[in-house]
């Protein structure tokens, strides 16, 4: 085992691990404030996914594919809004969202079929030689926007009003009201902003690991396991999980390939026997 | 003086039950109004229903001239009405000061303006200030409700309080602590819809009164009257 090639891996599982704080911190914050499991959420994924390919590969241009993908955000407050708010009945909204995900995974198979479609950005296409270490300039690109986006979303949840309410409704959606909040107003927006991050988060994928119909439904059980191992509804832990999910997955993908699926698996068995609330959740009730 | 809520035969039904058969009255301006009653009479429900959780069978509710009966919580609150539940139910990840502040920013306070007015809690409840970093779930139960006494009185837009058992499972300093700051509201003409149990309370702010049975209001009347009835006080506070 060479140190090199260790410190290759913890670089790969870090751009992973960004790539899965996009997609868990919407899945994670929704699941907080408005107890739905967004089994849509990794389809919308894929979608941005698409999305950003199909203008990123025509234009050459990576800022229009982000533009692209940030468009989800639209397509998620179509579908809070006119699906989800009519019937706010946690049965119903499970049935609805794993409706969709069914539905949008199979509209993709329809207009992209099984092939993977790889694009990758002109001049992020090979290695960067740090001393010893050899990087994939393109992931090192995914670690730079990572905690760009990351910062933003962290500062929009913990110092705006905005993610006053948010947090404080993870906490108590009901009484936030009374002091004057639209909470539904505030589902709203968190579904969308989640929707956004989903749907770049998958564009960001598509140079390293290609777009197919599935990609995004894959994904989201990675999703499932982050909020589990950080606690539902915890920006922080979310943020440390999606880090440790990344940095596993690819140690084991670099080491013991074998095992890259199960050990994420594991992980989130040891946390539910330790501390089944998640390392920074709190019992939900 | 002017009425500023009007209850007119109020019914509520969850589920099979019937929770409020019918209850009707008035309050005016700068009212204390203690609502009384055994586990079950349907307290709590009223205030519930009132700040817009439970939407009423039948019957109207009209906040100053304006029927508020089906009305979302958030417009109600933005009409000057705040509730205290008997459970705190406080933002328990929050600070003490993100509580208040989270209070403050959702009627649309600016947050210079917000601030200000968390200056003007903490010189109601010193304790808070020195306790603002900790999060609300590492207070104790008395500092706990003084949060949530604090959170919902801290309005600037404040008219009708609904407070559920404020001061139950208190020690006598922080009783003695809620009751100042009540009366500090009665002094600036808050209406006030009090669920108590403590017949503490209704002699230091006195006020009208009504004891709610099985849904219904079966005695309205001064805490006065009711203090001095005998019956009434063994029945409902166990006290001859």
């Amino acid at each position: 085992m060479s140190i090199e090639i260790l410190l290759s891996a913890i670089v790969d599982g870090i751009a992973l691990g960004f790539v899965l704080l996009m997609l868990s911190l919407g899945f994670s914050v929704i699941f907080g404030l408005m107890r739905i499991a967004n089994f849509a959420h990794g389809s919308l994924f894929t979608l941005g996914a698409y999305l950003g390919f199909e203008v990123a590969s025509r234009t050459g241009n990576i800022v229009y594919g982000l533009l692209a993908a940030s468009s989800i955000g639209l397509i998620g407050l179509v579908i809070e809004r006119f699906l989800l708010k009519p019937k706010r009945d946690p049965m119903m909204q499970v049935i609805i969202t794993a409706g969709l995900m069914m539905l949008l995974d199979r509209l993709a198979w329809l207009r992209w079929g099984d092939v993977p479609y790889i694009w990758i950005p002109k001049g992020l296409e090979g290695v960067v030689r740090y001393g010893p270490i050899i990087m994939h300039s393109y992931r090192l690109f995914i670690i730079v926007v990572g905690i760009f986006i990351s910062i933003v979303t962290y500062y929009l949840f913990t110092k705006t009003r905005y993610g006053l309410f948010v947090r404080a409704g993870i906490d108590d959606r009901e009484m936030i009201q009374v002091f004057g909040v639209n909470i539904e107003k505030i589902f709203t927006i968190t579904f969308a902003i989640g929707s956004i991050l989903a749907g770049v988060a998958g564009f960001l994928l598509v140079p390293w690991q290609g777009v197919y119909p599935l990609i995004g439904t894959n994904y989201l059980l990675y999703a499932f396991a982050i909020v589990i191992i950080g606690g539902m509804g915890s920006i922080e832990g979310t943020i440390i999980s999606s880090m440790l999910v990344g940095i596993i997955q690819q140690l084991c993908a670099y080491y013991v390939p074998y095992l890259s699926e199960v050990s994420i698996g594991i992980a989130m068995f040891l946390v539910l026997i330790m501390k089944p609330e998640g390392l920074l959740g709190k019992v939900i009730e | 003086m002017l009425v500023v809520l009007v209850i007119s035969d109020l019914k509520v039904h969850i589920g099979p039950l019937y929770i409020l058969q019918g209850v009707s009255f008035k309050l005016r301006k700068g009212e204390t109004f203690f609502l009384i009653g055994r586990n079950g009479a349907g307290k709590s429900t009223l205030l519930k229903t009132l700040v817009g959780f439970i939407k009423p069978s039948s019957g109207s509710i009209v906040f100053e001239g304006k029927d508020i009966t089906y009305q979302p919580p958030y417009v109600r609150a933005r009409l000057g009405i705040r509730y205290v539940p008997d459970n705190k139910r406080l933002f328990a990840s929050l600070s003490v000061e993100d509580n208040l502040l989270a209070s403050l920013l959702a009627e649309g306070l600016s947050r210079s303006k917000a601030m200000d007015r968390i200056e003007y809690v903490y010189s109601l409840f010193p304790d808070l200030k020195r306790l603002r970093k900790l999060k609300a779930s590492q207070l104790s139960g008395g500092q706990q409700q003084m949060l949530n006494l604090a959170r919902a009185i801290a309005s600037p837009s404040l008219k009708l309080l609904l407070a559920d058992e404020p001061v139950e499972g208190l020690s006598p300093i922080f009783v003695s602590k809620i009751l100042e700051a009540f009366s500090k509201l009665v002094e600036e003409g808050v209406t006030m819809v009090i669920v108590e149990t403590m017949p503490v309370i209704m002699k230091k702010l006195s006020g009208r009164c009504a004891i709610l049975n099985a849904g219904r209001i079966v005695f309205e009347g001064s805490t006065e009257d009711l203090l001095k009835n005998e019956i009434i006080m063994k029945t409902y506070f166990g006290l001859a």
